[in-house]
């Protein structure tokens, strides 16, 4: 307890109390009485005042209570006060984080999430439970976020109506960013003033911020004026976590129907960590690998990094589209990022057009590739196709010794001719010559010997900006690489026709690489996880009306469909397998994985908004509640109770019967 | 809190308000009880150690010439041939004084206890005139003793009341003297009640001295109010500057039970000392308080302390 005019108070009492002690002796105007005889009073005063030097003061019940009344007056003019554990007046707006990292289990089956919601609930009923003192001026919002955030409750003073938003809230597996929710809190906040012609205020409010304080953006947002933020800490400052990552998968390149799994392991616990790592394939197991991770890394300035293990799963045949998990059997405080999903399409098979001028060269080389189409067309009609933009229907537009009249945007594997494009423009005709130097850790390159490659003519072409040579001859690039404007372009600067190269092995094999390396560049082998946060988009056939997205707890919503054929559904709540369905079965397959940021479960005690750090302990305690009406209420009372007794002295002495003698007792 | 102690009843004004008619039929079986042997001048209901007529036998003598031939025992002469004169103690009349403190201090009580005085004086004087024996009424302060002495016979009782009744308190207790005084009076052997408050600075066990020494059986009867055995019970409370009323002292206290108790212990202490100087003179003694029934007090209590018979 603590006083703000303390020294008012002993300068009072220090004054008043020897008065009121002088007072009460003057006062004492003591009734005279006659007796028979003062023998004895004498005789049996003297006795006591031997005995008890105090005895005039002690027995005063009257006098006592004035002097408790007195100084109960001087304790209220101290103004004392006490620590309150929350400031009951004004608005409070209640952050409750429901991040990734709020769903830890520090304690069995009590997440970090239900710890901040009883803490919160707490604190609702502490600012609107009943009672004859409870303050009736307070309101409070209530605003979850993640990724996202939204208002779980308006400004309100209903406790009961708080209680339900408290209980209505889910966790997320998504990051923390706390940047919507301010956004959101400020503007129920600011009212504008309509005779101030659009010049706003905001009133002052106390943020009420329920975290583990793994918060993105929390140092970047500042409070502005009015504003004061009060940390709840929620979690244990130590506590260990291994996670997936990242996942990664890839084709084998020699063998297209092989896949291959890379995962990055991290352990954010300061133990070192061996643990098996099982991987499945639509849930069945296929594989496990057994990995030791380091502990983390602590610096000398307190800043922890995770130690991280590359881990590389053998390659296994998936010929068809499967949905990849990797599973560290691990039990640690926080399962969601233990897990990690890919959807793994199958490998796709590319459309190509064709257009050669004479003998059918590539033709007879394409028709020996796995295609899913080879159209074929004369230079005529590729120039049409062009133009009327049929051709981007194709993966490759593949032609020989044909000069196009435009390039747009597109993917060309062009042998000879000249091409619209001014990084590979001829600039004279090239003589013949050999190959000498090839880039063969091109994908284009790959196990093409080019040594035994002579053409005899060519088109001599300057390389600028765009274009990379893949095979330089001795005269003048022979192979060249042009990215830029949308398009992909390997361009052999000769036609084959000129050279020797169609009899080489090479020859099959550059014509393999650079379909492949055209077709699918850009392609990722699968497809790139979702966040928690973002929509599902996608389309559905002509006929399809409705489908339904289920979530990986199997909740399932169902998605309306608009007129183009596409749907739209988000923000996604949890990390894993979310499944499109339709009537027809399942059509789309999504994988969600947590967000890496979140495994990081070591929980703050003190948070950092803009340049003012905030202390989880200090801000407990960070209100005053007043004492001195209670003083002023204990006065009143003794006041009272003096008055009564001083109705019962003055209404008159009472009588008590003797015995049969009326002597000796 | 100023009635404090005051009295608050009617005050006698007639003898009959002293000695009702209702307790005068109760004390008529009453007889005043003399632990010592006196001889009286005229024959009445007390032994004396003078011989007499009575039916107590006492002793035998020589037949003298001139003896009461009645008291001639006649079967020892038929078996010794001798003539005896059979002796007997002699019943005669005793002086029972009745001496009552007119001082200041008992002008105090309710009941008040000069009043309480008055009216045991009264009914002892009628006991004592009831049972043939003679009265002297005695009142004594420090302006001297007054007396109205050698009552006989029960047509003196009302004489005896109205001089109760005229009696007045004022002064001091100057009980040395008074007793000196009483001693000194007697005018015939008897019993001597004094009937005081006993409070007393000094000169109560010198007086006592005094009236055991002048041969009276002396029974002293203390007399205290309600308020001072117990003035808590009483009432008495709050801060107070106490005045004696004969001697004017003060004395400021504040009641609290801690005082109250340590004033009883006090009482207690001297009311003891008193008993035992009493019981060393050969004094019979008695504590009454006077709020108890006067038919109560002669009946019982004063049978039971051998006063009365």
């Amino acid at each position: 307890m603590t006083f703000v005019t303390l020294s008012t108070g002993l300068i009072l009492g220090a004054m008043v109390l020897p008065i009121l002690l002088l007072l009460y002796f003057l006062r004492l105007r003591r009734q005279p009485l006659q007796i028979s005889s003062t023998l004895l009073w004498t005789s049996a005063v003297e006795d006591l005042h031997a005995n008890s030097p105090f005895q005039r003061l002690r027995p005063s019940t009257l006098f006592l209570l004035q002097l408790l009344a007195l100084l109960l007056v001087i304790l209220a003019l101290m103004q004392p006060q006490i620590e309150g554990e929350q400031q009951r007046e004004g608005r409070h707006i209640v952050l409750i984080d429901r991040s990734a990292s709020m769903n830890a289990e520090e304690i069995a089956d009590v997440t970090r999430f239900e710890e901040a919601k009883e803490q919160a609930k707490a604190l609702v009923e502490q600012l609107h439970g009943g009672g004859i003192f409870s303050s009736g001026g307070s309101e409070t919002m209530i605003i979850s976020f993640a990724d996202t955030a939204e208002i779980v409750s308006p400004f309100t003073d209903s406790e009961q109506q708080l209680e339900n938003a408290l209980a209505s809230i889910q966790p997320t597996h998504g990051r923390s960013s706390i940047s919507d929710a301010l956004k959101l809190a400020r503007a129920y906040m600011t009212n504008v003033d309509p005779e101030k012609q659009g010049i706003s205020s905001s009133e002052s409010s106390q943020l009420e911020l329920f975290s583990d304080g793994n918060i993105a953006d929390l140092h970047e947002q500042a409070l502005k004026q009015g504003e004061t933020l009060i940390y709840h800490q929620v979690g244990e400052a130590i506590t260990g976590n291994v996670s997936i990552e990242t996942i990664a998968v890839d084709r084998n390149p020699e063998s297209r129907n092989e896949v291959q799994v890379f995962l990055s392991v991290a352990n954010h616990g300061s133990e070192p960590v061996t643990t098996d790592i099982e991987l499945s394939i639509d849930g069945i197991p296929i594989g496990i690998e057994k990995i030791t991770i380091p502990a983390m890394d602590t610096s000398e300035t307190g800043n922890a990094i995770a130690s991280i293990r590359n881990l590389v799963f053998v390659p296994f045949e998936l010929t068809t589209q499967g949905v990849v998990q990797a599973h560290v059997l691990h039990t640690d405080v926080l399962d969601l990022d233990n897990i990690a999903s890919l959807v793994v399409p199958p490998p796709r098979e590319l459309r190509v057009l064709l257009a050669e001028e004479g003998a059918p060269l590539l033709q007879t080389a394409l028709e020996g590739l796995e295609l899913a189409e080879l159209k074929v067309v004369t230079p005529q009609g590729i120039q049409e196709m062009i133009a009327g933009g049929t051709a981007s229907s194709f993966d490759v537009v593949v032609t020989r010794d044909v000069s196009l009249e435009t390039m747009p945007r597109g993917r060309y594997l062009a042998f000879g001719g000249e091409m619209p494009v001014p990084a590979l423009r001829r600039y004279a005709e090239g003589e013949g010559q050999v190959m000498l130097v090839g880039k063969e850790d091109h994908p284009v390159m790959r196990f093409v010997r080019f040594e035994e490659i002579v053409a005899t003519k060519g088109n001599a072409i300057v390389p600028t900006s765009g274009a990379q040579v893949l095979l330089e001859g001795s005269s003048w690039p022979a192979i060249l690489h042009y990215r830029g404007e949308g398009r992909s372009i390997v361009y052999v600067a000769f036609d084959p026709i000129e050279s020797n190269w169609p009899y080489l092995r090479s020859f099959p094999f550059f014509i393999y690489n650079a379909v492949d390396f055209l077709g699918r560049s850009g392609d990722v082998l699968a497809t790139t996880p979702l966040q928690v946060g973002d929509a599902i988009v996608g389309g559905v056939p002509v006929g399809v009306s409705s489908i339904q997205i289920v979530e990986p707890d199997g909740a399932a919503h169902a998605v309306p469909i608009d007129r183009d054929g596409r749907f739209t559904w988000g923000p996604i709540r949890l990390s894993g397998v979310h499944r499109v369905e339709r009537t027809e079965g399942v059509s789309k397959i999504v994988a969600v994985n947590s967000p890496p940021e979140e495994s990081l479960l070591a929980s703050r005690v003190e948070v950092q908004i803009g340049a003012a750090k905030v202390d989880a302990s200090a801000t407990r305690t960070s209100s005053f509640i007043q004492l001195w009406p209670w003083a002023i209420g204990c006065v009143l009372l003794v006041l009272i109770i003096e008055w009564r007794m001083y109705q019962r002295k003055v209404s008159g002495s009472k009588q008590h019967p003797t015995d049969a003698f009326g002597i000796g007792k | 809190m100023a009635n404090f102690g005051q009295t608050t009843h009617e005050r006698p004004t007639k003898v009959d308000e002293l000695l009702g008619s209702s307790l005068m039929s109760s004390l008529d079986r009453l007889d005043i009880v003399a632990r010592k042997i006196f001889s009286g001048k005229i024959q009445g209901e007390r032994r004396s150690k003078r011989r007499g007529v009575s039916v107590e036998f006492a002793d035998y003598r020589q037949y003298a010439a001139g003896d009461d031939l009645r008291f001639i025992d006649w079967n020892v002469y038929a078996r010794l041939d001798r003539l005896f004169m059979k002796i007997f103690l002699e019943e005669e009349e005793l002086t029972v004084g009745i001496a009552i403190d007119a001082s200041a201090s008992m002008e105090y009580g309710n009941p008040n206890k000069f009043d309480f005085a008055r009216r045991l004086a009264m009914s002892l004087g009628y006991i004592a005139l009831s049972s043939h024996n003679r009265a002297s009424l005695f009142s004594f302060s420090d302006r001297g003793v007054e007396r109205l002495t050698a009552l006989r016979g029960r047509r003196r009782t009302r004489d005896m009341g109205q001089w109760l009744l005229d009696l007045s308190v004022d002064g001091k207790t100057d009980f040395v003297e008074a007793c000196k005084t009483l001693s000194t009076a007697r005018q015939g052997r008897g019993v001597l009640i004094v009937i005081s408050d006993c409070l007393l600075e000094d000169g109560l066990s010198q007086g006592l001295k005094y009236l055991a020494g002048g041969g009276w059986d002396v029974f002293l009867m203390q007399t205290l109010a309600p308020e001072e055995i117990d003035p808590e019970q009483a009432g008495m409370e709050g801060d107070i500057r106490l005045e004696d009323a004969e001697t004017g002292n003060t004395c400021e206290i504040t009641v609290t039970s801690p005082l109250i108790e340590k004033y009883k212990d006090r009482l207690q202490v001297y009311c003891e000392e008193l008993r035992t100087q009493c019981a060393r003179l050969g004094v019979g003694s008695a504590r009454v308080s006077t709020d108890i029934d006067m038919e109560t007090l002669l009946v019982e209590y004063l049978r039971s302390r051998g006063l009365l018979r």
